[in-house]
């Protein structure tokens, strides 16, 4: 199928089978790779599905060809994982059950809902961006690292950080619902 | 240990893909359009009912086993008054829809699932004789290659004039990693009453194959041995339905009966998790405990097992605690 970006983005769903059929099996050896434990098999499960929904409902971020797509939801399906793992991570540090807050409001539930559609736009955002500036804009919005942990990561000093997220933001932050997201 | 600095480092352009199943892709299709593989999920009405079903309605062991099981039926009663296991059979079962008549009783086997150590199925039943006080059934279902060594109880719930209701669950004991599919037949034969008055009778007869779900499987083979005993814990199996311990050992049967207690390293403790045991020789077992509820955010377990030993007649029990070992689930 040559035109399967074009009809994957008209959400016809024979392209959805051909994008499943070819590349599932490379999103799941990179899934497996951050979530790599017997017992992650169902964060592994929600990753992979996670990253097929977001690739079915916002193909229209993508921009380019065959090539290019697979190392967008390579990239998708990486960070993904890295997100689940921290996550995951976080939920090891349990608080006393007296501590336990009370169910969540709905209209918390809204906003965590609201939080969690805008990260993933946040996303395909960073994902336009240049190669160089990709995997930095990432690890410090996707992922909340901080410069000097990017610095440390990248292998460049701290100043370098600074000023490449500075030029990064100012592309970003012509989409309004994301300028918050930047400050 | 790999940290999550190491996983940013990974160059996914070296990255080659891996095999996956037919089946596999599907789940993702359906998922993505939010259409159901299934056409036909175990009605509402069924799961209420048997939601509602109490301890007192649990049936226990088949006829065949019942006398060589009884310090086990315990652990059965606490297993089926669970509903969490009920949730999850509903949402990964398979349809089965099978009828069989037989003596103007209509049985049909409506769902069936397969995780690899498990097989639960759910069946109903219309009689117009009186099946109230069912406690027991004749046989239960048979998988071809493991004909004397499943294990398993049933509880059964009246819904309305002549509707009954009814779910199983026989356990394999494996020691090592199970088939992907397994070919079932079962024919019920007679079911009883406390008294093991027959209720009703029949050559009900079915017979299909099952494609085991999607799991994970972590070898362990650790040993504990603590003299005269030696258990292996032989392999973990994780699936949406359940968390299963696989272990073996050295045993008498006759008198000797081990139990593991599960714990994790959250905290978290498991004691509702049966432990079942399942004779190879006189004195070699296999065993297994399921757990229904296991915390995936665990990176280990902790377990202690214990023998109960006895004479013959059970009138006597004594109990032997073995070193706790703990499994790495980040293997």
């Amino acid at each position: 199928m040559n035109d399967f970006i074009e009809r994957l983005q008209r959400q016809d769903e024979s392209a959805l089978q051909y994008v499943v059929e070819h590349y599932l099996g490379y999103v799941k050896a990179i899934t497996l790779k951050v979530l790599e434990k017997p017992s992650d098999y169902m964060l592994v499960e929600e990753c992979v599905n996670d990253v097929f929904l977001l690739v079915w409902q916002k193909s229209n971020y993508f921009i380019g060809e065959e090539a290019d797509f697979k190392r967008w939801i390579g990239m998708i399906a990486k960070y993904k994982a890295i997100d689940i793992y921290r996550k995951l991570q976080k939920s090891h540090a349990t608080l006393p059950i007296e501590n336990v807050p009370p169910l969540i409001a709905t209209n918390n539930i809204e906003k965590q809902l609201e939080k969690s559609y805008e990260k993933e736009l946040l996303l395909l955002e960073i994902m336009q961006l240049t190669q160089s500036d990709r995997e930095l804009f990432l690890m410090k919005y996707y992922l909340d690292y901080t410069n000097g942990e990017i610095a440390e990561i990248l292998h460049i000093s701290k100043s370098a950080v600074e000023n490449r997220l500075y030029r990064g933001k100012k592309k970003l932050a012509k989409n309004p619902k994301l300028r918050e997201s930047l400050t | 240990m790999k940290n999550e600095k190491d996983f940013l480092q990974i160059d996914i352009e070296e990255i080659t893909s891996i095999e996956v199943t037919k089946e596999e892709k599907q789940v993702v299709i359906s998922h993505i359009l939010q259409k159901p593989i299934k056409a036909f999920r175990l009605p509402k009405w069924v799961i209420a009912a048997l939601f509602a079903i109490g301890v007192s309605s649990v049936g226990i062991l088949s006829l065949s086993t019942v006398a060589s099981k009884l310090p086990i039926v315990e652990h059965f009663l606490s297993y089926f008054s669970k509903d969490e296991q009920l949730t999850r059979f509903a949402d990964n079962s398979s349809i089965v829809a099978t009828t069989s008549v037989s003596n103007g009783i209509t049985m049909k086997v409506e769902d069936a699932l397969y995780d690899g150590n498990l097989v639960s199925l759910s069946f109903s039943l219309e009689s117009k004789q009186p099946l109230d006080n069912l406690l027991f059934m004749e046989n239960l279902p048979k998988i071809a290659g493991h004909e004397d060594e499943s294990d398993g109880g049933f509880k059964f719930k009246k819904v309305n004039e002549d509707t009954y209701i009814g779910f199983l669950t026989i356990t394999l004991n494996n020691t090592a990693p199970s088939p992907s599919s397994i070919e079932l037949t079962w024919e019920p034969g007679s079911f009883l009453d406390i008294n093991r008055k027959t209720l009703a009778s029949g050559d009900w007869n079915f017979s299909f194959e099952l494609n085991k779900i999607q799991g994970n499987e972590l070898t362990v083979n650790q040993t504990i041995s603590s003299k005269p005993y030696q258990l292996v814990i032989d392999y973990l199996s994780f699936t949406k339905y359940a968390t299963v311990i696989y272990f073996s050992g050295d045993l008498d049967f006759a008198t000797e009966i081990v139990t593991l207690d599960i714990t994790d390293n959250l905290g978290n403790h498991y004691e509702d998790a049966p432990t079942t045991t399942m004779k190879v020789t006189d004195k070699y077992s296999t065993g297994t405990v399921v757990i229904n509820d296991f915390n995936f955010s665990a990176t280990s377990i902790f377990i202690t097992p214990t023998i109960h030993t006895t004479d013959v007649k059970w009138e006597k029990i004594e109990k032997k605690l073995l070193e706790t070992v703990e499994i790495d689930l980040n293997k």
